[in-house]
């Protein structure tokens, strides 16, 4: 009796085993379209999506080729997304997407928001992504070559998320991206990423483009709609109110030598009293040698100083300015993109009021102090 | 040897994972809707509320050490029969809901997340099977289970609360009590019923084995790390998402995304997230234990014998949530039956130290 009964629990055991794992459905990797970047442009009628997509398990064929690009077309951008699983006979998988790119057309004349709220509240899409807009359509500047890498969109997201952060350039993920056109006086930027044609070296892609990207133009966005682009200088400014943002270079011949410094670690503070903001800017720099441009840090040793006195107030001069162009737009066009709303929100709380209170309503004092270290 | 026995360090590794377990699901979303960004405070209130209650119970465990009686004999000796099955029929319905809500975080997650698609009772009999199993063999099977899962399962939670840290920006937390000091509290006493994770401990009353009178430090310090890591993870969720927190239903799911921004660094969150999904699972089979222990006591089962019916009750009870979601559960039941949960989850472990010495009174009474 009691080896039939544990036969009997044997079998209902491999019964229920067998009917678990056939009833957890995975996918396979090989039928899925791994998207790491995205392009939107606009359609008189909808969207045109570009996709980069790492399709593993192509066989032979795949040897030397790192990714490829499809364009499909849709009402809205899951419609095409939808469209390229189509095209591809894969299922799209956007989990691994670093990248999200807004052609000319589609930032410039459309409201994006249902295309961010579409990216931002997918849950495994990671809002960690780059995003940023680009000159011309976002389909033409994916099917370019970087000339010193294989893939447009790690090309960028590298330029955006790693390389910009030390050679002074502000950049965006798309969280707070969505949060600076959720927030008081929801405006924020994005990097306008330009193609600059090279050589093309690539002799199994003769026809192909090459060439390098710059993304330190910033083009200004006002609740997902197109505000205005910002100046050379203004960019540069905005990038000396972040303290995560490194590499500033000031060139000056104030001390009769031509002198280059580079700003190694910075400390923002912003104040406020008797209803003015102050804010603090202090850049700790370090004579430009080429071997010595790294950026540091705030905790190194102090070392040698060769900058002379009148290179320093030159600089600080320099770089008041540029801060100072920032401010100045900011009035001008109404945007806030050194968050002194938010400043005046952890003090007081929101309110509609301080919602839309205009730029100019607030009396900002600016403070700049370049320190060698 | 009695098979339900755990030792105090085994409780306190128990307690310490069903604190973390849970709470980095759908409740930072929750929260976040009800208080925005002062989410964490109403944790810092609940946690309070609880570490007093927690202390009211462990002295009533000391005083019990001796006779080790059980819950259901206390309440039977104190505040009658009846009383005791009514108090009984609120423990299962509050770790029935509480199983199914956890389920259905764990089932979204697993779809969002590792992209596996099952259906909801192919998901939920396995994780039956081992509860029901873990009531054969007894709690301390599940104790050990914890004690052997401890150590990986703890350095995922401290890899995922701490990977993004020197990302967030806690000045977005400022003004602290935006809110309203009324509505923290308020929402503190809404959403208690997430709270009180040392309810499973009045089902193991009567078998805590404790050294050397030692019952306060190895639980309260292990109530308090799972504290500060849990209102912490709050506090970074809030900070990190802003005003887009509310709208993510799975905070866990999503620290752990966000971190992983290159993708030289792959999916990693992948493993750290399902080895700490552990803690969760480990979670709900003591939820299920419980609710079992609980119609135990209400019917008079057998203790020796596994009972069938309730299993298959416990079994259908599993299944509601293919016909209701977890959030209308939420805002209906969990509200409708916030103040009997309440007395239990609050009142009972601060009554419980005299309930007990009155109870121990008796039984010596009676010899």
């Amino acid at each position: 009796m009691d080896d039939i009964k544990r036969t009997a629990i044997v079998i209902a055991a491999l019964a229920v085993l067998l009917l678990i794992s056939s009833s957890f459905v995975g996918s396979n990797i090989m039928n899925r379209a791994i998207i790491i970047g995205v392009g939107v442009d606009k359609l008189e009628d909808g969207v045109r999506l570009t996709a980069e997509i790492v399709s593993p398990g192509n066989g032979s064929e795949q040897v030397g080729t790192y990714s490829k690009i499809v364009s499909a077309n849709g009402r809205s951008v899951g419609q095409a997304i939808q469209k390229i699983a189509e095209l591809t006979g894969k299922e799209a998988s956007l989990g691994r997407c670093l990248l999200i790119i807004l052609g000319q057309d589609f930032y410039e004349n459309t409201d994006f928001a249902d295309t961010i709220d579409y990216f931002i509240n997918s849950d495994s899409f990671k809002e960690s992504s780059a995003i940023c807009c680009c000159e011309g359509s976002a389909e033409e500047l994916m099917n370019k070559g970087p000339a010193v890498a294989q893939s447009v969109s790690l090309a960028l997201t590298t330029l955006l998320q790693d390389q910009a952060k030390k050679v002074a350039i502000v950049t965006n993920t798309l969280l707070d991206y969505t949060l600076s056109q959720k927030n008081m006086l929801k405006t924020g930027f994005l990097n306008k990423v330009k193609f600059l044609p090279s050589q093309n070296t690539d002799s199994n892609k003769p026809d192909q483009e090459q060439g390098f990207f710059t993304i330190n133009d910033l083009t200004v966005f006002r609740d997902n709609n197109f505000d205005c682009d910002l100046t050379p200088d203004e960019s540069i400014g905005l990038a000396l109110f972040n303290d995560k943002v490194l590499g500033d270079t000031f060139s000056s011949d104030a001390s009769g030598k031509l002198l280059t410094v580079n700003v190694n670690s910075k400390k923002i503070d912003k104040k406020i009293k008797d209803g003015e903001v102050t804010i603090t800017i202090k850049l700790f720099v370090k004579l430009a040698r080429t071997d010595s441009a790294d950026v540091e840090g705030v905790f190194v040793s102090q070392d040698k100083k060769e900058i002379p006195k009148e290179t320093i107030n030159d600089i600080t001069e320099q770089a008041r300015q540029l801060s100072q162009a920032v401010i100045d737009r900011q009035i001008s066009q109404n945007f806030d993109l050194i968050k002194i709303h938010d400043l005046y929100r952890q003090k007081q709380g929101s309110n509609k009021e301080l919602e839309n209170k205009p730029m100019e309503e607030f009396n900002v004092n600016l403070k700049v102090e370049v320190i060698e270290k | 040897m009695d098979k339900n026995r755990i030792g105090i360090n085994q409780l306190a590794l128990l307690y310490l994972l069903s604190i973390a377990g849970g709470k980095f699901l759908t409740l930072p979303s929750i929260l976040a809707k009800d208080v925005g960004h002062d989410s964490w405070l109403v944790l810092l209130f609940s946690f309070l509320w609880d570490a007093i209650c927690l202390v009211f119970l462990l002295f009533a465990v000391r005083l019990n050490q001796e006779k080790q009686l059980d819950i259901s004999a206390i309440l039977d000796r104190t505040v009658t029969k009846v009383v005791s099955k009514i108090v009984m029929a609120i423990f299962f319905a509050i770790f029935i809901i509480r199983a199914n809500i956890l389920l259905s975080s764990c089932y979204k997650m697993f779809a969002v997340t590792f992209d596996v698609s099952t259906n909801w009772i192919v998901y939920v009999i396995p994780i039956v099977v081992i509860s029901f199993f873990a009531v054969k063999l007894g709690f301390n099977s599940i104790a050990r289970t914890t004690q052997l899962l401890f150590g990986i399962i703890f350095i995922c939670v401290f890899v995922l609360v701490f990977s993004p840290i020197s990302q967030v920006e806690f000045t977005s937390l400022l003004p602290v009590g935006e809110a309203g000091w009324g509505k923290i509290l308020a929402t503190s006493f809404t959403r208690s019923f997430w709270f009180s994770d040392y309810l499973f401990i009045y089902f193991v009353f009567d078998s805590i084995k404790v050294n050397k009178n030692r019952v306060f430090a190895p639980v309260i310090v292990a109530f308090v790390i799972g504290a500060v890591l849990t209102v912490l993870m709050n506090a970074m969720f809030v900070a990190l998402y802003g005003d887009l927190a509310q709208d993510f239903d799975l905070a866990m799911t999503k620290i752990g995304v966000y971190f992983v921004s290159n993708s030289s660094n792959g999916r990693w969150d992948w493993l750290t997230l399902s080895i700490w999904l552990m803690s969760v699972i480990i979670k709900i089979i003591v939820f299920i234990y419980c609710a079992y222990k609980s119609l135990e006591k209400i019917f008079g089962f057998n203790k020796d014998k596994f009972n069938w019916y309730a299993g298959v009750f416990i079994v259908a009870l599993l299944m509601l949530p293919m016909f209701i979601s977890a959030d209308v559960v939420l805002s209906t039941v969990v509200m409708w039956g916030l103040v009997p949960f309440v007395l239990v989850q609050y009142l009972l472990p601060i009554a419980l130290p005299f309930l007990t010495k009155l109870a121990l009174r008796k039984e010596v009474a009676n010899g």
